[in-house]
């Protein structure tokens, strides 16, 4: 697979166009900023709590900004005959973008982290470095699941105003999803006469990234509980899994289909 | 071998058949030229070849692989120019090198390649500000590297001034001297009768003509004219020139004739001309253009349309 070679090419990119750089600048200052409310007193918010929280909210955002258009640019512009003309496959494509977009929005966050910490050590709050450790690393599945999730809505367009709308669109719906699920309850009550037990509609809302995020953090016992459904708390990574997996292949078959 | 062939390629796009049952064979070390006007089918043919389009029908290989099947190992073998490209503005020209070198595993010196392609002293300059030329120069070098088989150049002279496009034409052929078959497609056709050791002219998706540039001249009619310049033009000189076979066309100016054939020997015309007891003062030949002959061709198609 050659999917490194062409992620390293897109990083250099991003790297070379700065707005990593002020992404990352703003974050840290954004994360040093909630920080410094939350180390006040006598009993600061936990950094690891404050981290899980404040990113539940930046990472997904970043992910998709940083994916969102990386399919139907490359296209639309003519940039994807210039890889594709080299031994690289569609898939292997498709997955470095898709890596890229990780990195990018991990750099991001790790920025926003820095600044958490930094601030923590300024006011002299507990840092507790180890449980931020399992934090993270759902922060990761968590971008993953939006980056390929938003690679398989977009991998066949050729707008990327439309990209954006999708991107963004499924951002929203992930946020609220829960509105979505109660609405479609409804709609099933009140047409089909099919009433969806409460258990059921908590178990479909954790499967969405944020909830399935959210009900993985809850088993670290930060204090972050999401619905309670049939999935176990530690189900919350198999979801973020199969958004990242299922999302990704769904991508590159999808574009693994288009002419160019 | 073949180092291309296409058999019975059709391609659709919706209501519009790019391509037609299209049969195509370029051997292997050969320098082809795919001729044909815009909107013929030569990039859809070239995309075919590169795995960017499926084709609706029709098997196409490269190097004896499946042109889709075996897409990856094509490329590995592949240097390709391609139409339509753009460069990543935020790249270097360097950075764009080591990404192919990279890509192919290959052991090239961008410095090197830069060099080839006339642009050393961009190596560290970001090609979104190059210009359309430079941007081609690039791509060329981009298809350079690995010493590839064969060379795939989809209309590579645009953008480029007059040197830049005699450089091309260099390359392509080093190229070729090294082993490499170089498929390109172009609508300039000095370029093409230039370097070129078979030409395919595609219209309307199919190809109408496949041949050496001596056979399409002759294959289309196009003939040879001679400009003879007598001591004394008389009526016994034009007959005696009209009655060679092969002659399709005789006109008189003063003391010159202007004779077209289409295969008869210009030492025949003269022989006639000397014949009647006329002195042949000067005569010039010129051959029919390959603008002329790409028209007879594409013409005709045309209206055959």
């Amino acid at each position: 697979m050659t999917w490194p070679v062409v992620a390293r090419r897109d990083l250099r990119e991003l790297l070379a166009e700065k707005t990593l750089y002020y992404f990352c600048a703003l974050f840290a200052l954004v994360g040093g900023g909630v920080a410094s409310i939350a180390a006040r007193g006598q009993a600061p918010t936990r950094l690891s709590h404050l981290v899980a929280l404040l990113f539940l909210f930046a990472t997904p955002p970043l992910a998709v900004t940083f994916v969102q258009q990386a399919i139907p640019r490359s296209v639309t512009t003519g940039r994807i005959r210039l890889t594709l003309s080299l031994p690289h496959s569609r898939a292997a494509f498709v997955a470095g973008v898709g890596a890229a977009a990780v990195v990018a929005a991990l750099a991001v966050t790790a920025a926003g982290v820095l600044g958490a910490v930094a601030m923590y050590l300024v006011r002299g709050a507990p840092v507790d470095l180890l449980g931020l450790v399992p934090v993270l690393a759902l922060l990761v599945l968590l971008a993953a699941a939006f980056v390929g999730a938003t690679l398989a809505f977009t991998a066949r367009s050729r707008s990327t105003t439309l990209s954006v709308a999708t991107g963004y669109g499924f951002l929203l719906l992930a946020f609220f999803w829960p509105v979505a699920v109660s609405l479609s309850t409804v709609v099933l009550g009140s047409t089909v006469g099919v009433p969806v037990p409460g258990r059921m509609v908590n178990t479909v809302t954790q499967l969405s990234p944020v909830f399935a995020y959210q009900n993985a953090v809850s088993a670290l016992g930060l204090g972050i509980a999401g619905p309670v459904g049939h999935i176990p708390e530690w189900g919350g990574v198999v979801v973020l899994l199969a958004w990242a997996g299922l999302g990704y292949a769904l991508a590159a078959r999808r574009f693994g289909g288009i002419d160019l | 071998m073949s180092a291309i062939e296409l058999s019975g390629v059709t391609k659709q796009f919706g209501d519009v058949t790019a391509l037609h049952d299209l049969d195509l064979e370029v051997q292997d070390g050969e320098i082809y030229g795919f001729l044909g006007p815009n909107g013929a089918g030569k990039s859809t043919t070239i995309d075919i070849l590169l795995d960017f389009v499926r084709p609706t029908s029709g098997r196409a290989s490269v190097l004896g692989m499946d042109a889709q099947d075996d897409s990856l190992a094509i490329r590995q073998r592949t240097g390709v120019l391609p139409d339509g490209f753009h460069v990543y503005d935020r790249l270097t020209a360097r950075q764009h090198l080591e990404f192919a070198i990279e890509s192919k595993n290959a052991t090239d010196d961008p410095d090197e390649l830069l060099e080839r392609v006339g642009i050393p002293d961009a190596a560290d300059r970001k090609a979104g500000g190059f210009s359309k030329g430079m941007a081609q120069r690039l791509a060329l070098a981009v298809a350079l590297v690995g010493e590839p088989d064969l060379i795939i150049l989809d209309e590579p002279s645009t953008g480029l001034d007059p040197n830049g496009a005699r450089e091309m034409r260099e390359i392509i052929k080093e190229e070729a001297a090294r082993g490499a078959t170089v498929f390109f497609s172009s609508h300039i056709l000095e370029q093409v009768e230039a370097v070129c050791d078979r030409v395919g002219i595609l219209q309307n998706g199919e190809l109408v003509a496949e041949d050496t540039i001596r056979g399409l001249r002759d294959a289309a009619g196009t003939g040879t004219t001679l400009r003879v310049t007598v001591d004394v033009l008389t009526d016994d000189v034009l007959v005696a020139v009209r009655d060679v076979p092969g002659v399709t066309d005789v006109t008189a100016d003063g003391d010159t004739l202007t004779v077209r054939t289409e295969s008869a020997a210009k030492t025949d015309v003269l022989d006639a001309v000397e014949g009647t007891g006329a002195d042949v003062v000067d005569f010039s030949t010129e051959e029919a253009s390959l603008d002329d002959v790409f028209a007879a061709y594409t013409d005709e198609e045309v209206a055959r349309a």
